[in-house]
């Protein structure tokens, strides 16, 4: 899904010079934070794991052959894997895909290789290998089926071109261009409607591209490597393997085959049975949870929290409402806002056996499935009683009825709103609500009770639902934090619901805050320091970054921020000021999406205030001085940027920007040149490159072309490109290929009104040619 | 001690539980089962039954296999609950108690509740050692558990607890409802009708009903 922290897109077009005068704050000596600690050095063994210390699955077989049966069997083991006809729900049979524009052939070569063949008119055929599967269409509210191949940068990426099981159709997401969400493919869809096409979507977690981080297989790494100058993918399984939940077993194998395995206390695995709830839980959110990456290379065993941040989602495109349940688009994290959780034992185990996926109670008793009443009736007994005198049951339906289950009433499969509406993709209310119709209709979330009562208003359904289960015509009131919120409170220390407190929080800094406010009020601001206080280190983060950004020109705001970094490790500390930096982040960010650059400055000065030479701070901090016209001091943000990590290819190229906008033709060129040699395949130095040359170096159309070509190779999405590629095919006279290439950046720019009318004109030349 | 009642054959002693298996014992009897609510270990728990730190102690193997698979069945009258908990979890713990991996035998089923117990029987065997006689949670043994047991004379902590919660604390045990793992589940030893029974007894108790939104009657309790 999104990902919003610290953009670093490269801005594509030349910048204008506009001059903003930040404001100057008197000479006020205030204490610095303190710096942030060395970190020790990874003790090597499971604390710090390598891609190399997994042995695979079939490794674990060999001893633990029953749990590897059961795993074989289950969805985990069908996650993923190479292109077999038993993996295969799709049909790879030379059954074409018709779009408006496309025709896409997925098919058996007769070496044996499925391939993808795209073909469009005027162009040639482009083929894709599937070098894997990922899904099976297991999934009951809308299974699917994705396809990667291996890019020629190094990366895994999936094909636009998914299948759904239940609709047995292609389909494609369309979020990120069209904004139609997941459609079926028909002859009224353009290719390039699909947001991932052309492949964009990388598997791991790389910033740069959209990405599904590292879950869609087993210790997937991926990273760019300066040396190769490309992407490195290591990864040792399309399906979700023992060692994605159990870390590394290198070392429990050789201690097996060594034979001191049964006199050894450390066996070089943990007892996933042992731990307690939310670590419990931590191992599944590797994969179940909508989360924000802090620092990059992470693998089963390392430490979690230092690598994600469950709650930071919200900060952005606020996924969550505060009650916990899917705004847009969530995993199953939302059990984390249930009652089950937040007042009871509740782990995913409680109800999953991890090894078969099957369902089972809370004290391990097998169910027959997902409908099974077990699953709550471990824990709440009390609901199997009769109710008052009449002998009536808690569900108020007939015993055999399909509303007489739990699940239906209070995990009840709701559309991921962000899907849409054409393609059934639902998922179990992990909150495990309480069927609140109006409530829950002002929302815009489906009450559970019009799942089968469809024909009654939600106001009806309110009333029968007070009616039967409300003392007096009272349900059971949200949670103190979530009812807080509901009523504007949005600060809410001493919770003890961490969802709904970040939920507030984001809300607040969002809203009623800016950088150095002359004050705040001193309920706000205790409100904060306690909430800075609070045990999620989400909370207590967005917290500190609250106030730091509010009142960070205040004395004793900055003791107390500083107070809150002392006494922690190495580790918690890096943690806690991950998170801190990607909160001012984020607000910078949106400064600068609003066009309030200075505003910006402040914001990501603030971050480099808690993370000293944060390479992405620096860039973006670059980025907001060159909004604001500031180019020098960008580039000394550009420069500081790679000092600290040199291979960032977007910070050449934005060096060469700011110096093209200073006049420095020479040296933006050089620049970009520097960014190629850092990435071969970066299809914005092309760009530029081929800009600088057409509009700042004399006019050289001809250059221009072949750059502006070499970018739209890398990345046919780039519309700017091919607009400026036909201009130059303009320069050089050629109309045909110039109206060739508006065509193709209408494609992924469709609503640009100068391209359209440029192309208006040259078909209208063309026409007089003839 | 021995039981004389009908149980099951003895479990087979075999091998050597190894370290990891015992330190994985230890952490699910210490963090995850009610077991040191009456027991200790190592120092660790109560003192209401035999301390467990001593391997195979002064009982046989069977006898402990049989004493946690079904203690009333086994000694009659016993105030140790049936735990509710996955047959491979009753296998560890049997083999640490007794000191080597065992291989259990068949076992009969497990003695059902009978019922018919009046709530203040049932408080006084089951509730009084940690909640308190008159439910003031100051029973003899509450100062060797690490969470203070719920006082049921309180009026105001109980009134915020519903009847379903009371049931299900009863029923369930403390674990599953975020509660401490010390207090047990019941629902394998008492009947419903004595659970609820109980229900009604802490409502004497403390001389109060649940939160208004709660009363749907149930417990309310026939």
């Amino acid at each position: 899904m999104a990902k919003r922290t610290l953009a670093t897109l490269a801005a594509v077009a030349v910048l204008a010079a506009v001059v903003l005068v930040v404001r100057m704050r008197g000479p006020v000596t205030l204490p610095p934070l303190p710096p942030p600690p060395r970190l020790a050095q990874p003790v090597a063994g499971s604390d710090s794991p390598r891609v190399e210390d997994f042995v695979g699955a079939e490794r674990c077989g060999g001893c633990h052959a029953a749990e590897y049966a059961r795993w074989q069997r289950s969805t985990h083991g069908r996650a993923g894997g190479p292109p077999t006809s038993g993996l295969l729900i799709a049909l790879l049979n030379g059954s074409e895909i018709h779009f408006k524009d496309a025709v896409v052939t997925p098919s058996l070569t007769p070496s044996g290789a499925y391939v993808f063949a795209v073909r469009q008119e005027d162009r040639p055929a482009q083929v894709y290998r599937v070098d894997g599967v990922v899904g099976g269409g297991h999934m009951r509210g809308g299974g699917t089926q994705g396809f990667v191949t291996r890019y020629p940068d190094g990366t895994l990426r999936f094909l636009p071109f998914e299948f759904i099981r239940r609709e047995g159709v292609w389909f494609c997401n369309t979020n990120s261009r069209a904004n139609r969400g997941w459609v079926p493919i028909t002859r009224d869809l353009a290719l390039a409607d699909c947001g991932d096409w052309p492949p964009v979507r990388v598997l791991g977690d790389v910033p740069r591209f959209a990405n599904c981080q590292g879950c869609h297989g087993s210790q997937i790494s991926v990273a760019f490597d300066p040396r190769a100058r490309a992407y490195q993918t290591r990864l040792t399984s399309l399906a979700v393997n023992c060692e994605s939940c159990h870390g590394p077993g290198r070392r429990h194998v050789a201690l097996a085959l060594s034979g001191r395995i049964d006199s050894a206390a450390d066996i070089g695995m943990a007892a996933l049975a042992t731990l307690d709830k939310d670590r419990s839980l931590g191992v599944c959110y590797q994969c179940h949870a909508l989360k924000d990456q802090l620092a990059p290379g992470y693998l089963p065993g390392k430490r979690f929290d230092g690598h994600y941040a469950l709650n930071f989602p919200q900060l952005g495109d606020r996924p969550l409402f505060p009650d916990g349940r899917v705004r847009t688009f969530a995993y199953q994290e939302t059990q984390r806002a249930s009652d089950c959780y937040l007042n009871g034992g509740m782990k995913c185990t409680d109800c999953h056996d991890p090894h078969s996926q099957g369902y089972r109670d809370v004290f391990g008793t097998r169910l027959a499935g997902r409908l099974s009443d077990g699953q709550c009736v471990g824990c709440h007994a009390s609901k199997l009683e009769p109710v008052g005198g009449r002998g009536g049951a808690h569900t108020h339906h007939r015993p055999d009825s399909p509303g007489s289950r739990c699940v239906a009433c209070h995990m009840p499969y709701l559309q991921e709103p962000e899907i849409g509406r054409t393609v059934r993709y639902a998922r179990s209310d992990h909150t495990v609500a309480i069927p609140r119709p109006a409530f829950d209709d002002s929302l815009g979330i489906g009450n559970a009770c019009g799942q089968c009562h469809g024909e009654r208003t939600a106001a009806a359904l309110d009333a029968q639902v007070r009616a039967w289960w409300g003392g007096g015509g009272e349900l059971k009131p949200h949670p103190a934090a979530v009812a807080g919120i509901l009523r504007g409170e949005l600060l809410q220390p001493d919770a003890r619901h961490p969802v709904a407190q970040f939920a507030g929080l984001a809300e607040f800094l969002g809203s009623r805050l800016a950088p150095d406010m002359p004050s705040l009020d001193r309920d706000v601001e205790s409100r904060l320091q306690r909430l800075a206080a609070d045990g999620d280190l989400d909370v207590r983060a967005l917290a500190l970054a609250c106030l730091h950004l509010a009142r960070g020109n205040d004395a004793s705001v900055r003791r107390f921020l500083a107070r809150a970094l002392r006494d922690l490790s190495p580790a918690e500390d890096d943690a806690l000021r991950r998170r801190w930096v990607i909160a001012l982040g984020s607000v910078a960010d949106a400064y600068r999406a609003r066009g309030e650059p200075d505003q910006a400055i402040v914001a990501y000065r603030k971050a480099l205030e808690v993370s000293p030479g944060a390479p992405r701070v620096h860039l973006n901090l670059g980025l907001a001085y060159a909004d604001a016209g500031r180019y020098a001091e960008a580039v000394d943000e550009y420069r500081r940027s790679l000092e600290a990590d040199a291979a960032q290819p977007l910070v050449r190229v934005n060096w060469g920007l700011a110096l093209a906008a200073q006049g420095d033709t020479a040296g933006a060129l050089a620049q970009l040149r520097l960014a190629l040699e850092i990435d071969p395949r970066e299809p914005l130095a092309y760009f530029n490159l081929a800009t600088l040359l057409l509009v700042g170096g004399g006019g050289r159309p001809a250059e221009a072309v072949s750059l502006y070509r070499e970018a739209v190779a890398i990345d046919p999405s780039l519309a700017p490109a091919h607009f400026n590629l036909a201009r130059a095919y303009v320069l050089v006279g050629d109309l045909r290929a110039a109206a060739a290439a508006l065509r193709r950046g209408l494609e992924f720019d469709s609503g640009n009104p100068s391209a359209r009318a440029a192309l208006d004109g040259i078909e209208r030349e063309l026409l007089r040619g003839h | 001690m021995l039981c004389a009642c009908a149980v099951a054959a003895g479990a087979g002693a075999q091998t050597a539980l190894s370290p990891f298996a015992r330190a994985k014992a230890r952490a699910l009897i210490r963090d995850h089962l009610p077991c040191l609510g009456c027991h200790a270990l190592e120092g660790e728990g109560a003192r209401l039954a035999p301390d467990l730190s001593q391997p195979g102690m002064a009982f046989s193997a069977a006898f402990v296999d049989s004493m946690v698979r079904d203690p009333e069945g086994t000694r009659p009258g016993t105030m140790m609950p049936r735990t509710p908990m996955p047959r491979e979890t009753a296998d560890l713990v049997v083999s640490y108690l007794v000191g080597s991996r065992v291989t259990p035998a068949p076992h009969a089923q497990p003695h059902a509740p009978s019922g018919g117990r009046g709530a203040p029987t049932l408080y006084a065997h089951f509730c009084a050692a940690c909640h308190g006689a008159r439910g003031k949670g100051d029973g003899p043994n509450a100062k060797f558990l690490p969470v203070p047991p719920a006082v049921h004379a309180d009026s105001a902590a109980m009134s915020a607890r519903s009847n379903d919660r009371l049931y299900d604390a009863i029923s369930g045990g403390g674990a599953v409802l975020g509660r401490s793992n010390r207090m047990p589940a019941f629902s394998l030893t008492l009947t419903r009708a004595e659970i609820r029974a109980l229900v009604r007894y802490i409502r004497a108790l403390c001389r109060c009903r649940g939160p208004a939104w709660s009363r749907d009657d149930r417990a309310d309790l026939r």
